[in-house]
């Protein structure tokens, strides 16, 4: 009797332990579309959006496709050289199905805010995690970076990069403690938009505690700026993306009116890389931003 | 064998011919035997050929054929060579409601589309038909209303789109239309509609036909013009609006390919609509066809390439159309 | 031969109520919607105690006035054109937006700022210009706009196809041009947002003369009114006068496209509206016509301010939606 009970105690014990170990093996992602179980650590990864391609270098891990709309420089040179070469698939709006299942990816990770129609179709090529990329913020975006790091069981050594870079986000906001306000807006010929605090950038410098001239509210992440807007809006620092070569600010630095604003007096006025601050969106992209704001604010 | 029948047949063989084409081509190239091996046992390429491009290319098809149909229906209500469910507002009533659910709703289930789209759709049609009841314009003027009636709801769908800066992307592409990332999951919505309403526009052509005759003949032969109208502009809608829910407003096939067909077969209604049919079929599939594989991996919307294709030949025929 | 038509005293004082409609527009949009908080008051001051250190007095001096101005302008070149249009066709359906000019400027500028790696396009005029000149000669051309025989239904048909076309393309370089999608789109659906001295010095040379070209061919659109064939017999050039209006409304709108992008319809409103105003000499239709339009820009310009503040709603939309409601009734008045 005591035979059979301890037999049947080791039994449910090593059903026990492997069902433990079983669960220790597999990850599970809750992501924008359901949940997400992967057995082994994918090695074949295919993402659609150009955050998800930061968090895969913060966690050292080379994508074998990315969506980059055809022109590998839309990869901002940090991240770029932080990961070995890569296939296009296509553009981020329609990449091509065809070539993400040519690759034969175990993990696709796509833009739950742009790729939604086709969900189905990506988990019939591979395991999919949903995640948002458009529209994100700075600290959503930290979040959906440790979903990746957890998907690629690659936790451990992404906690301890974004230790590194919280220690740095801190260090900073310690030496900028300014009361100047701060804006980042991006121009091309047709106009001026201002990233809000909603933004991407606008959260990054939110985070850093610099202080935006908008007046909080209205939730929106760009606002279509006019010179009068701009006049009013006033920045002490004013951070431009271009994406034409001749922009409206041209135009406006002939105003007469163009002299009342902070950022004419003082070289206030600075050209970034619309690339860094706009589209790229990341952990690597925010310390890069940090850091060229640091290079200009701090003496 | 007929010379209708043997442009029946040509434009069969070659929308056989232009469907192997689509099937053998596109950002991965694929050996022909692989694809046929793939075709039959699946296997490596499954997904690319079983899950892509096949049901991409009945997608097409179907939608060809289902806005071609709604074209000459459209036409033969109307009597006027601009009247087609573009241009009559069909498209972008159905456009401006899915726009708007998109908008709204980023993250909804894509199978809402549909319904908004159909809703949208005979909300535009039904504004169209009060108006011809109400004041009874003449054909050419009922037309230039529809057109104007698609303006205002395209200025609409640009305001949504100004409001909502960050979704312009996704709503674009659905305005333009396209083919991209539709599965077999698309058929269903798709084929139960046009299995019934292809057949049935079948019947209301003969009808149209007899319509043709004067109204006083066709009504000795027991066809009730009013109800026929009201059958088939609703038959037009229906198809019209399905189409749109699928893939977007896709431009100038419902208003070329029954203009073709009528070039082809002469004006009979009966002989117009299989040539229509496979008109539109064709110039669908080789808009996405040519989508897929002008700069792989970039994908065009198909849309662009019917209008691409399309417009010049519209020009084309305003050029050798004597009626005026 | 001139026809002269009798001015009556209720022609002016209609007109007379379209100018205070225009000019309280124009006042108001000096200082309405302004982050600045500015009224009318200082709009008085200027003019009495002008002080060039003053940010109200400037920001209206060097902001709102060229904008009102080139509102005002563009809608007196709209009228215009759309007025010789119809004028040319007899059709009260004709109208600018028909030539394809605002699609075929939308279209090539779309088109242009593809260049997105900053590889030199051409500057935005520029491309704005071409685009509404091809736009525009295509339909004229295809439409038949050489023939003697008048045929505004192939005009029409001519004009929906290259629209279909050219709106097609403009979204395809939409799509493409993705992230700036958002700031193209606002252009593309008219916008008097970003309008400055400079600006108004584009436009205003070019719009003169292209106005002194329109008036010009009043007398023949007059005796054109008649008929084609006693045009003809009166000792009229048709083909020649086609030439001529075209050029002058392919000018008047490109012009107009250029500067604020495609402001639609209101060409086809001004012209009725004056019509209902102020009787048939094209001599008096015109400036009537083209104040119908100066003003319906300036209050629109107004509304696309006003509608969801600080924001602005692009103008052409406003327009637009004013627009298509009155074509479709158009439509539907006229039984032929």
């Amino acid at each position: 009797m005591t035979q059979r009970s301890a037999l049947l105690f080791f039994t449910l014990l090593t059903v026990q332990l492997s069902v433990f170990n079983l669960k220790a093996q597999a990850a599970v992602i809750n992501h924008d579309n359901g949940t997400l179980r992967l057995q082994n650590p994918p090695s074949r990864i295919v993402v659609l959006a150009f955050s998800f391609v930061d968090a895969l270098a913060v966690a050292g891990i080379s994508p074998v496709g990315i969506a980059d709309d055809g022109d590998k420089n839309r990869i901002i040179t940090s991240v770029r050289n932080q990961i070995g070469s890569w296939q296009s698939v296509g553009s981020r709006y329609q990449p091509s199905l065809e070539a993400v299942a040519a690759l034969k990816p175990d993990l696709i990770i796509a833009d739950s805010g742009r790729h939604q129609s086709i969900y189905q179709d990506l988990t019939r090529i591979a395991p999919t995690l949903m995640l948002k990329n458009r529209g994100v913020t700075y600290q959503e975006n930290l979040q959906v970076m440790l979903k990746i790091a957890a998907a690629l069981d690659k936790t451990e050594q992404v906690k301890k990069r974004l230790q590194q870079h919280q220690d740095l986000m801190r260090d900073l906001k310690k030496q900028f403690n300014s009361q100047a306000t701060f804006q980042f807006a991006v121009i091309s010929d047709k106009g001026m938009w201002l990233h809000s605090p909603e933004s991407y950038a606008g959260s990054v410098i939110a985070e850093l505690g610099l202080k935006s001239p908008l007046k909080t509210g209205g939730g929106e992440a760009y606002l279509a700026a006019g010179f009068e807007q701009l006049l009013k809006t006033n920045p002490d620092w004013l951070f431009v993306g271009q994406y034409t070569r001749q922009t409206v600010l041209d135009k406006w630095q002939k105003n007469p009116l163009w002299k009342i604003l902070t950022v004419s007096k003082s070289p206030q006025l600075v050209y970034v890389s619309a690339n860094v601050w706009s589209l790229a969106g990341g952990m690597l992209a925010a310390e890069q931003i940090a850091l060229e704001l640091a290079s200009h604010i701090l003496p | 064998m007929s010379r209708y029948n043997r442009i029946l047949a040509g434009g069969f063989s070659l929308l056989l011919f232009l469907s192997l084409i689509s099937l053998f081509s596109g950002a991965q190239s694929l050996t022909v035997k692989t694809v046929i091996s793939t075709l039959i046992n699946g296997g490596d390429a499954d997904f690319i050929i079983n899950q892509y491009r096949l049901p991409r290319i009945f997608i097409a098809v179907l939608t060809g054929i289902g806005l071609a149909v709604s074209g000459v229906l459209t036409q033969g209500i109307i009597r006027n060579p601009l009247a087609s469910p573009d241009l009559m507002g069909i498209s972008g009533g159905a456009g401006l409601s899915a726009c708007t659910v998109l908008l709204i709703r980023p993250d909804i289930n894509i199978s809402w589309l549909p319904p908004a789209a159909l809703l949208g759709g005979f909300s535009a049609a039904l504004f169209i038909w009060l108006l011809n009841r109400w004041h009874n314009p003449s054909p050419a003027r009922l037309a230039l209303a529809g057109i104007a009636v698609s303006a205002f709801l395209t200025s609409c769908i640009n305001f949504l789109l100004v409001l909502h800066p960050v979704e312009v992307n996704s709503a674009m592409i659905w305005l333009t239309g396209s083919l991209w990332g539709r599965s077999w999951d698309y058929i269903w919505p798709l084929l139960p509609w046009l299995i019934i309403l292809v057949p049935f526009s079948f019947y209301l052509a003969w009808s149209l036909d007899l319509c043709a005759l004067g109204d006083e003949t066709a009504g000795a032969l027991g066809v009730n013009t009013q109800r026929l109208q009201i059958m088939a502009l609703a038959s037009a809608v229906a198809l019209a609006s399905v189409c749109v829910a699928v893939c977007g407003t896709i431009s100038f096939v419902g208003l070329l390919a029954p203009h073709l067909a009528r070039l082809l077969v002469g004006s009979r209604h009966k002989l117009i609509l299989p040539a229509a049919a496979l008109t539109g079929a064709l110039l669908v599939l080789s808009a996405d066809t040519l989508a897929r594989n002008l700069a792989p991996p970039l994908e065009l919307p198909a849309g662009v390439l019917t209008a691409v294709l399309g417009a010049p030949y519209f020009i084309f025929l305003l050029h050798r159309y004597k009626g005026w | 031969m001139n026809i002269t038509y009798p001015v009556r005293k209720k022609q002016q004082l209609n007109t007379l109520l379209l100018i205070t409609a225009l000019l309280s527009g124009f006042i108001i949009s000096l200082y309405t919607q302004s982050e600045f908080l500015l009224q009318v008051n200082d709009i008085w001051q200027i003019l009495t105690a002008y002080d060039s250190s003053d940010i109200k007095q400037q920001v209206i001096l060097s902001l709102r006035l060229p904008r009102s101005l080139t509102a005002c302008l563009i809608g007196f070149n709209l009228g215009a054109a759309g007025l010789l249009m119809q004028g040319l066709t007899r059709n009260p359906l004709a109208s600018p937006t028909l030539f394809a000019v605002s699609s075929g400027a939308a279209c090539v500028t779309a088109l242009n700022s593809l260049t997105f790696a900053m590889v030199s396009g051409l500057p935005s005029e520029a491309a704005a210009f071409i685009g509404a000149l091809t736009g525009g000669l295509l339909v004229f051309l295809l439409g038949g706009g050489l023939n003697t025989q008048n045929n505004s239904l192939r005009l029409i048909l001519a004009g929906i196809a290259v629209n279909g076309l050219l709106t097609s393309l403009t979204r395809a370089a939409l799509i493409i041009a993705d992230d700036t999608a958002y700031s193209l789109l606002h252009w593309l659906s008219g916008s008097l947002s970003d309008i400055d001295w400079l600006r108004w010095t584009q436009l205003w040379p070019l719009s003169l003369a292209a106005l002194l070209l329109a008036v010009s061919t009043c007398r023949g659109l007059n005796l054109n009114a008649l008929g084609e064939q006693t045009a003809f017999s009166l000792g009229i050039n048709v083909t020649w006068l086609r030439i001529r209006v075209c050029l002058a409304v392919l000018l008047l709108t490109s012009i107009s496209v250029t500067i604020a992008g495609p402001i639609v319809f209101v060409g086809l409103i001004a012209p009725h509206l004056a019509r209902a105003l102020c009787g048939r000499s094209h001599f008096i239709l015109l400036p009537v016509s083209g104040l119908s339009g100066a003003a319906l820009v300036c209050w629109a310009d107004l509304l696309s301010r006003s509608i969801v503040p600080p924001a602005e709603t692009p103008v052409g939309i406003i327009t637009a939606l004013i627009g298509t409601p009155f074509f479709i009734y158009l439509v539907v008045q006229g039984k032929s």
